[in-house]
């Protein structure tokens, strides 16, 4: 995968459906999913405060729920998509994938250095 | 989005009702406390001395945290019903008052106050040894607690000192000060100093039966004094005030200096811990013996050690970060002493408290024990 692949797809992608569509699929995403995810947030959340000698573990599962929740949010945004206009040329699929995948990079990076480097120096 | 609720929304409407459920077990608060593990806080971390010949010990003397839940929801409530290291109380009438942020003030008020009796009993322990080291102390009437009807709320702050009050039949000092005209002035042996007086609380409460408002005097954390005509509630006919004293440093007194470093951790259970990082810091030799020491227990201006709560949650928190000795008191052979419920909570976890759990009545036994061990 090159850059000038990635950039080509996009630049079709967003040609095909236009933003306004991209973005409300996105909002219907982003609101189906969070209302999914967001017991599971409150959940590790609370055991964490009960389990706190076991932070690490309940962050890690937290990190893990939020990487989740991009996956949910980008599946859904997809779905959106293909009920709002099905025959396309372009590749929904692929694009959306490319982006999850991104975002869900930079949530297990964060999560990394959040446990690592920011749990033993902030907690208490 | 239309599409998604349009395909989703038979899922919806069948999920609606547990969903609602759900978040009401998450998110609806009850009146409990739930008692968790937390952690252990080293108390280099907390306390820092001055002073030229403090040796770096190998190990290390820790404090043991606990977490406290304060109206939890119903799912942390049946979580902890099902755990072995937590324990579940109804919610205190004290608690039930106090916000969160009062709760930390007035932990970080006994958090405070313990640092300094715990140099207090240190100081004075070395000071057998190494005279050069000095102590002075000074008792105070802190406000340590305040009610909601209060008058003047806000401005009577969780720590200012009491300085006086004129009440019916003159004025009413602190029993550490010069006596006044309180009909508890109890100076049988007439040094100025009382020595059998009844309570402070008493004293206020007898020499306020005639009218509804009394002037009362504080001393702001600044130094700044301040009067305040405080009124009685009609329903308790009290003031609302707690006013209790302690034993505390005088600064100007005390060789060598030190340093009380800003923490989150409060309450006064840390006290022994600190006095024995502190005598170990000035002593000779390391107490330590290259062991990380953990323990739990109030201190005394004059090394005694006291009760704390959460024995269980401390035990299980000291084991899981792996304390080589864990001191707690032990003051009678009942079942409600620390170090009893302690070896139940070492038997309910499968914990062997041979030679781990140490219980203790004085600073000078966790010394002792210590130097014991290098013998």
């Amino acid at each position: 995968m090159t850059m000038k692949k990635l950039v080509y797809e996009w630049s079709i992608f967003i040609q095909e459906y236009g933003w306004k569509k991209i973005l409300n699929a996105f909002l219907g995403g982003f609101v189906f999913a969070t209302l999914a995810i967001f017991p599971l947030y409150i959940i590790f959340a609370e055991v964490l405060m009960l389990l706190s000698y076991l932070k690490e573990l309940w962050f890690a599962l937290i990190f893990i729920t939020a990487i989740g929740h991009i996956a949910l949010i980008n599946a859904l945004t997809l779905k959106a998509l293909l009920l709002k206009q099905p025959q396309v040329l372009s590749h929904p699929k692929w694009v959306i994938s490319v982006n999850a995948g991104y975002w869900m990079a930079i949530t297990l990076l964060i999560g990394i250095i959040f446990i690592v480097v920011f749990i033993p120096i902030l907690w208490v | 989005m239309n599409e998604l609720a349009e395909k989703y929304w038979p899922t919806f409407k069948l999920l609606l009702l547990p969903y609602l459920l759900l978040l009401f077990l998450l998110i609806w608060p009850i009146d409990y406390t739930i008692y968790c593990p937390g952690g252990l806080a080293d108390v280099s971390d907390t306390v820092s001395i001055d002073y030229d010949d403090s040796n770096s010990p190998a190990g290390s003397f820790s404090t043991t945290y606990i977490m406290s839940v304060k109206r939890p929801s119903f799912f942390q409530f049946m979580v902890a019903y099902f755990l072995d290291v937590t324990e579940t109380y109804t919610l205190s009438a004290s608690d039930k008052t106090h916000t969160n942020a009062e709760s930390y003030q007035i932990s970080q008020l006994q958090k405070t106050t313990s640092v300094q009796v715990a140099i207090v009993a240190a100081y004075q322990a070395i000071n057998a040894v190494k005279p050069e080291i000095t102590v002075v102390e000074v008792i105070k009437t802190l406000v340590s607690d305040k009610a909601s009807y209060l008058s003047y709320y806000d401005q009577i702050e969780y720590g200012d000192e009491f300085i006086s009050m004129v009440g019916d039949n003159g004025l009413v000092l602190p029993f550490n000060a010069e006596p006044g005209d309180s009909e508890c002035d109890n100076d049988a042996d007439n040094d100025g100093i009382i020595d059998t007086a009844c309570s402070l609380s008493d004293a206020i409460a007898i020499n306020t039966r005639l009218a509804p408002s009394y002037a009362f005097t504080f001393r702001h954390a600044d130094g700044e004094n301040y009067t305040l005509v405080l009124t009685k509630n009609t329903d308790t006919n009290a003031f609302g005030l707690s006013l209790t004293m302690y034993h505390l440093l005088d600064e100007n007194g005390t060789d060598p200096d030190f340093v009380a470093l800003p923490s989150n951790i409060g309450g006064p259970s840390g006290g022994l811990m600190t006095a024995l990082y502190i005598y170990d810091s000035l002593a000779s030799g390391d107490l330590t013996h290259g062991m990380k020491i953990a323990g739990t227990g109030t201190i005394n201006y004059d090394g005694s050690v006291g009760y704390i709560g959460g024995v269980k949650q401390k035990i299980a928190t000291a084991y899981f970060f792996g304390a080589d000795i864990f001191f707690i008191p032990y003051l009678a052979d009942t079942s409600n002493d620390n170090y009893i419920e302690a070896l139940a909570a070492c038997e309910e976890l499968g914990i062997n408290p041979d030679g781990w759990l140490i219980g203790v009545q004085t600073l000078q036994d966790t010394i002792t024990y210590l130097e014991g061990l290098g013998e």
